[in-house]
């Protein structure tokens, strides 16, 4: 071997390390972004979804508050008698893919989660205001 | 040998770099989807409507709702005899909808068939009408 092919064989080696490091800079960037790209959107569904939940409960909130309050109505039978019923319509009102939990005046009906859920909250004042319900729906995707 | 090297390298890149683009841009068009159809829900469940007693021939602006997510049954009826087109005009969306209300009594559908490939977003509230505990999907795309 002479002098002049072993500085082209030197050459050649630098060139292909050189290639080698680029390369792997832009596929260790492509990788960076991909992961970020993933996960950011990964959050943003996962805060859609739940603001979808939320108006939901809201919406079923509306919907319960809008039922007759009278002494013959099923809203009064069940807030007096058996809030299980009400437990039960509210599932009338949201999709099967979501699973719910009641609360009224601290009492729970429905199981507990340890999945992300939403709350909603309403008080019905009834009565004369001599009655205070404080009502709470959690909601939390099946 | 370098050449090759560098082309699959570029190649690799190109590849890469279009999926990265294409997940952002699909996303960004579910997110606006999402949104319109929010919006939407909003236009039928929240609204009167204008004028406030609006029939299919006087109507500038279309609310279902008597109050919030009570519906009234005349303006649903009116809402079924319009044409689509023209429905799409005065709600000034872009894409495209299908409406169902469902309760034991009743049942209204409206709006075009839902494509099989295209994704459709979905959103399920429930509702009063006539009375009735009733349910009212959106199918949005």
């Amino acid at each position: 071997m002479n002098l002049e092919s072993s500085i082209y064989i030197t050459g050649d080696t630098m060139n292909r390390k050189g290639y080698a490091r680029i390369l792997e800079s832009v596929l260790a960037g492509i990788l960076m972004i991909s992961f970020l790209t993933y996960t950011s959107e990964e959050l943003t569904l996962e805060k859609c979804d739940l603001k979808e939940l939320k108006n939901l409960g809201d919406d079923t909130l509306i919907v319960l508050d809008s039922l007759p309050y009278e002494e013959t109505s099923f809203l009064y039978y069940a807030l007096k008698n058996d809030p299980g019923l009400l437990y039960e319509k509210i599932g009338e009102c949201i999709p099967e893919n979501v699973d719910y939990a009641l609360e009224i005046n601290d009492k729970r009906y429905g199981r507990e989660t340890d999945r992300a859920s939403v709350t909603c909250r309403y008080v019905k004042i009834v009565d004369d205001e001599s009655f205070i319900y404080k009502i709470k729906i959690y909601l939390w995707y099946k | 040998m370098q050449k090759i090297e560098f082309g699959v390298g570029f190649l690799i890149f190109m590849i890469s770099f279009s999926f990265v683009i294409y997940s952002l841009l699909s996303f960004d068009h579910e997110k606006n989807e999402s949104l319109e159809g929010e919006v939407l829900l909003e236009t039928f469940l929240k609204n009167r409507g204008s004028p406030e007693n609006w029939d299919s021939s006087d109507v500038e602006k279309i609310g279902l709702a008597s109050s919030p997510n009570i519906l009234d049954k005349r303006k649903v009826e009116e809402l079924m005899k319009m044409e689509y087109k023209d429905v799409k005009e005065i709600l000034k969306i872009k894409g495209n909808f299908r409406i169902v209300l469902d309760s034991e009594n009743y049942k209204f559908t409206y709006g075009k068939e839902i494509p099989q490939q295209k994704s459709v977003k979905k959103f399920e509230r429930p509702i009063i009408m006539d009375n009735e505990l009733g349910k009212f999907y959106l199918y949005y795309w």
